[in-house]
């Protein structure tokens, strides 16, 4: 088991939910994987995670409070700051993947996730590279 | 014919006598103003010469000289002296109501005030009337000369206190008198008349103007309606546009979302992650993989070509987007597609190959299209892609040794819903992939075509401008 990196995805379906945790949990064997099924009180329940989270994985259709709201309060938090927030969504349409970037997300997965380069991907999220992975 | 038709047929007469031309221009008129006023110089001349001549006689006394001085310069020299200025002036209406008061006065009231003036007065009454008449006719030339000559053949040509000269006077100046009169009664008449009729033309062009400015109220009104409406118009359309572009993201969503759950759980499951799977069983896993993979595909195209003909087509462009590592990828997925056939695959590629301001994403989907199709369509030989620059762009050229596509086929390559024969019976595709690549080079600022000759090949051509001016970087960094 691998304690480091911490991984929080906040994400209403349960399917892709399911996927993740293959990716994460077995593939890549880590220790720290939080999964959210909505964002209530997500504010709440991200400060009181330990440890905190080394990377954010955000469906940007979650409800109440949709990915970009989640983002902007995240971003706010003085710990939030520098942690990679990736959205990862079906909704990759050009103008999407613009709004992804202008509000200031990291990088982008696109659905359906790419498990064979997942590890990959991962690896350089984690290096702080810019990750717009669209088709 | 009674009195009152003689009447008028008389008048009728000497109007078309008098009457100015309808032609006559206002330099015409000033001719004749000037003209008048030289006679009236010359008749002047003529009394105050002869007046001149009466008070040299020796056997006059001083006071009757002094007073026929008199009676001649408030008679004849006055009237014609105030007749030349008024002249002057071109008022010919006004002269005639002035000189009609002096005739009054010298035929009525002088004579009573002085007596041996009567016959004097006669002659110089007839005179002025004469003037007045053609004055307030505005005559013409001949008639003023005829006037004149009248009036010093009755002045001075007859003797001064005779028989003749009174016996044809007072007639005369009757009857010319009452014409002059009734003349000008008639011409303020028709003058009246002329001036109800301009008020007349005044009123209505007055009204056509309220009308005109009503309507130009009217379409100003309108024209700003005809805006407005237009504007909604355009709203709307924004509107639909907008609910079309989110009804295409929505679609790409929902469509995407259970593909992630079957793609993803068929190959955990292909790879034995949920236990272990038979040979057989991971091929049709596989399988159903690939099948997946293409379902994708084609919901890409379905809704690229949805918003390319919606309108709603956008690029995320960025400044230097390097064009070797969008080469070798595409390049490594088309090795995978041929599989076993036997084509070989080359690169000729430029060392100094510059980066380009372009969508990196649809530069790649348009040289995979290019690629899977020289794939899809070559069964033996060789795909080469070349790259090279041309001016201010860059050109990569996908030349196949597949069937080639015959000249009337060759349009229908780049239409949307149209396969040729070949691409038919090869299968596979919605056939829209070169109809959307040509639409994202066009979107670049860039083209997208074709060379082919049956039976030895095809090259599809891509060129790009290395830094397009109508493209304009996405984010700012």
């Amino acid at each position: 088991m691998n304690e480091y990196p911490a991984v929080l995805y906040i994400e209403d379906d349960p399917l892709s939910r399911k996927i993740m945790e293959m990716l994460l949990c077995h593939d890549l064997d880590l220790a720290h994987v939080t999964m959210f099924a909505d964002s209530t009180e997500f504010s709440a329940r991200v400060q009181a995670l330990v440890p905190k989270p080394d990377v954010i994985f955000l469906d940007v259709h979650i409800r109440p409070h949709t990915g970009f709201e989640i983002l902007a309060a995240l971003r706010t938090l003085e710990a939030f700051q520098r942690v990679p927030i990736v959205a990862l969504t079906a909704s990759v349409m050009n103008e999407e993947i613009q709004q992804l970037q202008n509000v200031g997300f990291s990088g982008c997965l696109a659905k359906p996730i790419d498990v064979e380069n997942f590890a990959t991907l991962f690896q350089q999220i984690l290096n702080g590279e810019s990750i717009w992975r669209i088709n | 014919m009674n009195t009152t038709t003689q009447a008028r047929f008389a008048l009728r007469w000497w109007d078309r006598l008098t009457a100015p031309h309808p032609s006559i221009t206002d330099i015409e008129r000033r001719r004749q103003s000037r003209l008048l006023s030289t006679i009236e110089l010359i008749v002047i001349g003529v009394i105050v010469a002869s007046e001149l001549q009466q008070l040299t006689d020796p056997t006059a006394s001083i006071s009757d000289q002094l007073t026929g001085l008199a009676i001649s310069f408030f008679l004849y020299v006055l009237p014609f002296v105030v007749l030349y200025f008024l002249n002057r002036t071109g008022r010919y209406t006004l002269s005639a109501y002035g000189l009609i008061l002096v005739v009054f006065f010298a035929n009525v009231i002088a004579p009573l005030l002085i007596p041996s003036a009567w016959a004097d007065s006669l002659g110089g009454g007839l005179v002025l009337l004469l003037s007045s008449i053609f004055l307030t006719v505005q005559a013409t030339t001949v008639l003023l000369i005829v006037s004149v000559t009248i009036q010093l053949f009755f002045l001075h040509l007859l003797p001064p206190n005779g028989t003749i000269a009174t016996w044809f006077t007072i007639p005369l100046t009757v009857l010319i008198g009452g014409c002059a009169l009734t003349l000008l009664w008639h011409r303020t008449g028709l003058e009246r008349e002329r001036r109800a009729e301009l008020e007349r033309v005044n009123k209505n062009l007055r009204a056509s103007e309220v009308a005109l400015q009503e309507a130009n109220a009217t379409l100003e009104q309108r024209v700003i309606e005809r805006t407005f409406d237009l504007e909604a118009a355009r709203n709307q359309a924004e509107r639909a546009d907008k609910v079309k572009s989110a009804f295409l993201a929505s679609m790409s969503h929902e469509l995407r979302t259970p593909l992630n759950a079957i793609i993803n759980f068929t190959k955990f499951v292909a790879k034995g992650r949920y236990g272990p799977v038979s040979e057989s069983q991971a091929e049709i896993l596989n399988q159903v993989t690939d099948s997946s993979n293409h379902l994708l595909a084609l919901i890409n195209d379905v809704l690229d070509m949805s918003k390319i003909e919606s309108g709603s087509l956008t690029l995320f462009i960025e400044d230097n987007v390097a064009l070797h590592p969008i080469i070798e990828g595409t390049l490594s997925i088309t090795r995978s597609l041929l599989g076993e056939k036997p084509v070989e695959i080359s690169l000729e590629i430029p060392n100094d190959l510059p980066s380009i301001r372009a969508d990196k994403q649809r530069i790649r989907q348009i040289l995979l299209n290019m690629l899977s199709n020289a794939c899809k369509f070559t069964e033996k030989g060789a795909i080469t892609l070349k790259v090279y620059l041309e001016q201010n762009n860059v050109v990569l050229a996908v030349q196949d040794t597949g069937p080639g596509i015959a000249a009337q086929d060759q349009a229908a390559v780049f239409e949307a819903f149209k396969q040729t024969a070949t691409g038919l019976r090869q299968g596979g595709g919605t056939g829209l992939g070169m109809p959307i690549s040509r639409n994202l080079a066009q979107a670049h600022g860039g083209r997208l075509w074709l060379s082919s000759d049956v039976g030895k090949g095809t090259t599809f051509y891509l060129s790009l401008p290395i830094k397009s001016e109508v493209l304009v970087p996405t984010l700012v960094a």
